[in-house]
């Protein structure tokens, strides 16, 4: 029993040694390279159980996975001139992996120098590139048109407000066409970067770069602030054009109202004058026709009624004793039933 | 005695060792085994199986067995993550708040800037992918320096007056859309579920006229509600002038109509009457009218039709009086 009991340990053990020394498994996320005495003999990029030499093979293992570098502040490329002389800061990153186990182990060894390099190739070839294009290339993705309504339809809830006419100059970037945008851009230092770390010596590194990008592009601080500014005057110019707008627009409806007023009093005036003209007519008419019925009498009338309101109290009359009242002051009148006419 | 009594225990104790080190070997063997053949779940998670490290079978929560030493399991957190952006993320998976506004300005299309910040929720929806796509240490600077890159790259695309205001959520979608694209090319099994733009504002140094744009809109809006108050006192008062006027023509009108017939029924009734005796009647009028004037004139020269050349003499006009009474002043 004893005897069984201790030649199982002893199996156990032994068993666990062998595998320690002689076995690896290799995860999916990760591949390894032997290497005898230093020098790669074996690179194993499929998972699975392997097996070495012990004492004489070691194995070492790096990851399979897609590995990172940059985006960080430290990694910020400062001071770099776009070919139209403005002068920006880029934030590079660069996603990459390890491709050839063998190669990496000979060449590069570590993990850190080979993030060196991808640091390198990609900073290049970012300062490279970047500098061939225009600013507005490394910015813009397409020529789609801007628009600007400073949301005055969400403001004021006047539906459909149309956007700012000329009234507001637009920089001059706003209709500046792009012709090859900021993904090509990215995909051209892409594969500069790439052709680059696979080139320019007989073997490889073993390593490639999966993705380049750029976490952050801005203005460098001085070119940043001269920019500010020019977007604070931009807007203050749109400030004003609202309030002046607003001013002409209280101007025009004024204007208009006061028009309509006018219209108004005056179509007043016309009905009154039409009404009044008429009422006159009528009577005119009226008169006439009884005038004309009532012939002389109503001259006779009117010209008594005329002499009596005619004289007043300061007028001076020189008369004669032919008048007919006053004949009697002279003698008897002679026929009272005279066909005389009355002379004023 | 005492050294005696200790003699006896050590080749005890030596027997004893010889004997159980077996035991305690077979004993450790078994509680590995036995400890590493089940592992459990938490609601949250899943867990990837490696047999032999080829990625077996994806397993969700609960207690779950595996093959010892030969299986692996390797739990993966399924729980939506929510991050705030652009800011960095500390080493130890803190957010850190960043006082430097640099680091959120964003370009737009027309060159401008914009202080853009946003949120981000991702999970992990296919776990073996995520194991095999990103390294573990590179899941979180991948994600977070895709998402700055896309979402400069979209408001690169809009003017900063659509960023500011109108297209912010066209933005966000857009933004949203090209960053799980992005994590698509490399095979992540990471889903991004949600992505909400936040404080999108002018910098620092432009908020004044921006907030001052806003004021102005605000400003115009009100001039023209001033302007249509005034409109609708001053129109209601015009149609009221306009209705004076009329009704008073009309008042006029039906006076003058009333008078006038008044006096040409006066006047016929007259003629009516006058016709029966009109030689008497036209002396009598004639006379009472001579006589009501010459009552009411002034001052009057009566002279005989028989004196002729008096009037010559006479002292016409509005001098004499004048003459009158300026000779006392004269003399």
């Amino acid at each position: 029993m004893r005897t069984i009991l201790n030649l199982l340990a002893f199996a156990i053990v032994a068993i666990y040694l062998v595998i320690w020394t002689c076995c690896y498994v290799v995860d999916a996320r990760e591949q390894a390279v032997v290497l005898q005495f230093g020098n790669p003999v074996h690179a194993r990029t499929e998972p699975g159980l392997y097996f070495k030499i012990p004492f004489i093979q070691n194995v070492v293992k790096v990851p399979r996975t897609r590995l990172f570098w940059g985006g960080e502040q430290g990694d910020l490329l400062p001071d770099l001139p776009t070919k139209d002389g403005k002068k920006v800061e880029l934030t590079p990153f660069a996603v990459w992996r390890i491709t050839d186990p063998s190669a990496f182990a000979r060449v590069l060894r570590t993990q850190q120098t080979a993030e060196e390099r991808v640091k390198q190739f990609t900073r290049n070839a970012v300062r490279d590139i970047i500098t061939t294009y225009d600013l507005i290339e490394l910015v813009r993705s397409s020529n789609r048109t801007l628009t600007y309504t400073f949301g005055t339809d969400l403001l004021s809830g006047e539906a459909g407000a149309k956007p700012v006419e000329m009234a507001i100059e637009p920089p001059p970037e706003v209709n500046a066409s792009v012709k090859v945008g900021r993904p090509l851009i990215i995909k051209r230092i892409k594969d500069e970067a790439r052709s680059r770390l696979s080139s320019g010596q007989e073997e490889s590194r073993g390593i490639e770069i999966v993705d380049i990008g750029l976490s952050r592009v801005d203005f460098v601080d001085t070119v940043r602030r001269a920019a500010f500014e020019r977007l604070r005057k931009f807007m203050e110019s749109i400030a004003a054009y609202y309030t002046n707008d607003g001013e002409r627009k209280k101007q025009e409806i004024i204007n208009r109202t006061m028009a309509e007023v006018s219209r108004i009093q005056g179509e007043g005036q016309q009905r009154s004058n039409e009404t009044r003209g008429k009422v006159d007519a009528e009577i005119i008419r009226k008169f006439a026709a009884a005038i004309n019925e009532t012939g002389d009498f109503y001259i006779f009338l009117r010209q008594l009624e005329a002499a009596r309101t005619a004289l007043t109290s300061d007028t001076k009359l020189v008369l004669t004793t032919d008048s007919p009242l006053l004949q009697v002051l002279k003698s008897v009148p002679t026929g009272l039933p005279g066909g005389q006419k009355p002379s004023p | 005695m005492a050294k005696q009594r200790v003699e006896i225990p050590v080749e005890d104790v030596r027997q004893g060792v010889l004997s159980l080190f077996p035991m305690a070997v077979l004993l450790l063997a078994a509680v590995a085994c036995v400890w590493d053949s089940a592992f459990t779940v938490a609601p949250h998670e899943k867990a990837v199986v490696f047999r032999l490290g080829k990625p077996q079978e994806t397993v969700g929560p609960g207690l779950h067995f595996k093959v010892p030493f030969v299986d692996k399991a390797v739990i993966v957190d399924t729980i939506e993550n929510e991050w705030k952006l652009p800011f960095s993320i500390s080493p130890e998976g803190n957010f850190r708040s960043s006082e430097h506004e640099e680091e959120s300005v964003m370009l737009t299309a027309d060159l401008n800037a914009a202080v853009v910040e946003w949120t981000i929720q991702w999970k992990v929806v296919e776990p073996e992918k995520f194991l095999l796509a990103i390294d573990k240490d590179a899941v979180a600077p991948v994600i977070r320096s895709l998402a700055r890159g896309v979402m400069q790259q979209t408001i690169g695309d809009y003017s900063i007056d659509e960023v500011l205001t109108a297209k912010r959520t066209e933005v966000g979608n857009k933004a949203r859309e090209a960053l799980q694209e992005a994590l698509k090319s490399f095979d992540s099994g990471i889903a991004i579920t949600g992505l909400q733009m936040q404080r999108v504002t002018p910098p620092g140094m432009v908020k004044p006229a921006f907030d001052e744009v806003n004021a102005s809109v605000q400003k115009r809006d009100q001039l023209i509600n001033e302007a249509n108050r005034e409109r609708n006192v001053l129109i209601p008062k015009a149609e009221a002038e306009k209705d004076r006027l009329i009704r008073e023509a009309e008042g006029y009108a039906a006076r003058r109509r009333a008078e006038t017939d008044g006096e040409i029924n006066a006047l016929i009734e007259q003629y009516k009457a006058y016709k029966e005796a009109p030689e008497v009647t036209k002396q009598r009028l004639y006379i009472e009218t001579l006589q009501e004037v010459l009552q009411a004139s002034g001052p009057k020269i009566i002279v005989d039709s028989d004196l002729k050349g008096i009037v010559p003499l006479l002292d016409l006009g509005g001098a004499p009086p004048r003459a009158i009474t300026s000779t006392p002043e004269q003399e």
